[in-house]
């Protein structure tokens, strides 16, 4: 669907732009994620030969028999979800059905080099901290370089991807480096072929957290230092974590590209610049003053047409500035002879300012042959219903998700975590009301956390800022409470010592409270904005979260309360598995 | 000290144990014998409220375990591995033990030095989980760990299957002078004859969740026993 759907999307945010140019230029920064990604979590696959190893089966069918495995993991067939009805739709149209096919494939086996590659890596230096901290770090200098305009990722990026659909004897460069991924890992099975070589033996570590800043708070700081030990020893757990963490460093270009209003405010001062410059030779100004009959939306007014200095169409880029008589106004300086095309927007294309209400006006056009004063009354912004309703929600929902993904992780199975030593729970001089404040405590911290790390990249931007504020409170005064209450009846037995993303004891439950978690909000505000405004919708949905906050003592009782009825019965499934 | 009333514990209808009445007195050591099946590990986990009886009480000191929870004072107790955290090292997992009952650091020594027999320094300072130990020295760790924190009762499943002949013999020492010196309550469970003469004074027998024989050890206790599971 995502894939049927991606050049609509595309060009509802890059108007101007091609999209299978659009779509390949984000390819290679998704194949850095799913590396990294990868690198950290995925398990390496050789535990589940040994017990094949006595067996007269050669070893190298072992080893192409393991290393097919990853074949059919999950993460390279996503980019064919995508890239199948993708193909279909907008590339059949410009390009030969061989060719789509041929690239089809030959992209699967790219994502699939990234695998063993990322597999060999993690064969050769096992999990180390200081290669993650390296790796974040590059990440970090790609980020500021594209950012600086110093190298362009998305320009290497088409290329790279571009060129094979093009010509597709270049799509035989997917298939070295598939080859290359493949016979490297082979190779290095082959010659450590002996279980305990592959396995990788958990060195002996310092095991010495002493949290000692937890011990001097007594119970509540030792079932802390016990939980985040629980954490940080299993790495099914950890996992977790880095999921979250992950989250919390997709909110930056969510905001960055989905949000693009986001450094608006930093260019202010630029453009009071401009009004004082005085036009050279052959050079003319131009002055835009708008007077809108109805104050714009988003509280922002925009020019976009089809010029370096009016965004290139982009709805956001180049925003006016407010005088105190409401009107709006900025200055230009253009060459003699510029032919000019642009809208006035509310700093989104679904907020076009219109001149006839109900009517989307065709753009300005005009040519620089002198100094111009334009001025434009506004009598409507189209003010999209159905599209602020949608990205309105949309910011909600993603708030609610990057602050609450450890909620939605770790708090599904908050109780079955423990399961191995729930009957030490039971059994022990535990103070049940102290073990579950722990809980509250690290939910809320994770989320505080999660929203002082993407805050200061949103700051400049109200509006989202604003939405991660709403989801802040509804995350800690509704869904973490809610979280409370759900994972007591999620009474599978969770083995902590499985790998990151083991499915075991996962069922269709969690998907269901993941549901309520994340849609309620995003179903509510798409709701309220629709019938009080987005403004009114996040007071609103704020209120309810403030006022969840406010009420925990009483939930927390409730839930208190439950839990000690139900703790016989948690304890009996966490017991026995079923 | 230990009394039983009326306990009855059914699953799908089935009573899988059926207890009129028991009394342990203070000091006295208790134990437990009876096949698989036969309800052991059921009825010591109604003693320490892991499940919830169908019907009928169990009091310790007075006060039933399903309502208060004073017992977990001056009760310790091991089961099974459940009872491990097992991503702690074992001195992590004592001292939270020891916080919990607010024992202090000299006392935790003392306790090390103590056990440092048991141990056989495989325990202690190895940097290591308790996961990552053997069954066996799990089984230690657990059991030191209910004792840690001076119990007046104490309730051990099994305490001698996985553990070495050495452990074997050192925990049996270790359970008679706490029955000498301390006096304390225990209720071990075992399927090692030999063993459970040497400790308990006194042997039920349980059979399909019932209570058979009830017997004060003497020295022909063994060979009554060794007759009845003969069949």
């Amino acid at each position: 669907m995502l894939g049927y759907a991606i050049d609509d999307i595309l060009k509802t945010f890059y108007p101007d732009k091609d999209p299978v140019e659009q779509f390949t230029s984000f390819m290679l920064y998704y194949a850095l994620a799913d590396f990294v990604l990868r690198f950290m979590l995925q398990e390496v696959p050789s535990l589940s030969i040994q017990p094949y190893l006595l067996f007269p089966v050669k070893k190298s069918t072992l080893i192409h028999y393991l290393l097919s495995k990853t074949l059919w993991s999950f993460f390279p067939l996503i980019p064919l979800l995508v890239l199948i009805p993708f193909g279909i739709k907008i590339l059949s149209v410009s390009f030969p059905l061989s060719s789509i096919i041929l690239w089809t494939f030959g992209i699967y086996l790219f994502f699939n080099s990234i695998s063993y590659i990322a597999l060999f890596l993690k064969r050769k230096i096992h999990f180390n901290p200081g290669i993650i901290a390296i790796l974040i770090l590059c990440f970090i200098v790609i980020i500021l370089l594209e950012r600086d305009g110093i190298i362009s990722l998305s320009r290497l990026s088409t290329r790279f991807f571009m060129v094979p659909l093009q010509d597709p004897i270049y799509n035989s460069v997917f298939l070295i480096l598939f080859i290359l991924g493949y016979s490297a890992n082979f190779i290095y099975l082959k010659r450590h072929a002996y279980a305990e070589e592959i396995i990788p033996k958990q060195k002996i570590r310092k095991t010495q957290q002493n949290f000692h800043y937890l011990n001097r708070m007594g119970a509540f700081g030792d079932l802390i230092a016990m939980e985040l030990r629980l954490i940080m020893r299993n790495r099914r757990i950890r996992s977790t974590v880095f999921l979250s963490l992950w989250m919390v460093a997709l909110a930056w270009p969510f905001y960055k590209y989905y949000y693009p209003y986001l450094e608006k405010e930093e260019k202010s001062p630029e453009y009071k610049e401009s009004e004082l410059l005085i036009p050279g030779d052959n050079q003319h100004k131009v002055v835009l003053n708008v007077f809108p009959d109805i104050p714009p939306p988003l509280n922002q007014i925009c020019v976009a047409g089809d010029h370096e200095n009016f965004g290139n169409w982009k709805a956001d880029q180049v925003p006016l500035r407010q005088k105190e008589d409401s009107s709006w106004t900025r200055s230009f300086i253009f060459e003699k002879g510029t032919e000019l095309s642009f809208k006035i927007t509310g700093a989104d294309w679904g907020n076009e300012a219109l001149y006839t209400e109900g009517i989307v006006p065709e753009p300005f056009k005009m040519t620089v042959d002198r100094d111009t004063t334009i001025n434009i009354t506004v009598r409507a912004w189209k003010e999209d219903k159905v599209y602020n309703m949608i990205s309105g929600a949309m910011l909600i929902y993603a708030g609610v998700f990057f602050i609450g993904m450890f909620i939605i992780t770790y708090g599904q199975f908050l109780y079955a975590w423990e399961a191995g030593y729930f009957d030490f729970l039971l059994a022990r001089k535990i103070d049940y009301r102290k073990y579950l404040w722990v809980k509250v405590f690290l939910l809320s911290a994770t989320c505080i956390g999660a929203f002082l790390l993407i805050a200061p990249f949103i700051i400049n931007n109200s509006l989202a800022f604003k939405s991660l504020t709403v989801a802040l409170f509804y995350n800690l005064g509704i869904n973490l409470p809610l979280m409370l209450y759900l994972s007591l009846y999620n009474r599978s037995r969770i083995d902590i010592s499985a790998g990151a993303f083991s499915m075991q004891g996962k069922s269709g439950q969690q998907v269901v409270n993941v549901f309520i978690l994340i849609l309620t909000p995003a179903v509510l505000s798409g709701f309220f904005i629709n019938h009080y405004g987005i403004e009114n919708c996040f007071l609103i949905l704020g209120g309810i979260g403030l006022t969840g906050i406010l009420f925990t003592p009483i939930t927390f009782n409730a839930i208190f309360r439950l839990f000690i009825k139900k703790k016989h019965i948690m304890g009996a499934a966490f017991r026995d598995p079923i | 000290m230990i009394e039983i009333k009326n306990l009855i514990k059914k699953y799908g209808g089935i009573a899988v144990l059926d207890i009129p009445d028991l009394i342990v007195k203070k000091g006295e050591s208790f134990g437990l014998v009876g096949n698989n099946g036969a309800g052991k590990t059921t009825l010591f986990s109604l003693i320490l409220d892991l499940r919830r009886a169908t019907s009928g009480s169990v009091f310790i000191k007075n006060h039933d375990v399903s309502k208060s929870e004073d017992w977990k004072n001056y009760t310790g107790s091991y089961i099974d591995e459940n009872f491990l955290i097992d991503f702690l090292t074992p001195e992590e997992y004592f001292q939270f033990i020891a916080n919990l009952h607010g024992i202090s650091a000299g006392d935790l020594k003392n306790f090390y030095t103590k056990y440092d027999e048991l141990f056989a320094g495989e325990i202690l300072g190895k940097k290591k989980y308790i996961r990552e130990l053997s069954r066996g020295n799990q089984k230690k760790v657990g059991i030191a760990g209910a004792l840690l924190s001076k119990p007046e009762v104490l309730v051990l499943d099994e305490p001698f299957s996985n553990l070495d002949p050495s452990s074997q013999i050192r925990l049996k020492n270790i359970f008679k002078t706490m029955k000498s010196e301390d006096s304390v309550t225990m209720l071990i469970s075992s399927h090692d004859l030999n063993h459970v003469t040497e400790v308990c004074e006194r042997i039920v027998i349980l059979d399909r969740g019932n209570i058979v024989h009830d017997l004060q050890t003497s020295n022909k206790t063994l060979e009554e026993l060794e007759r009845y599971f003969a069949v």
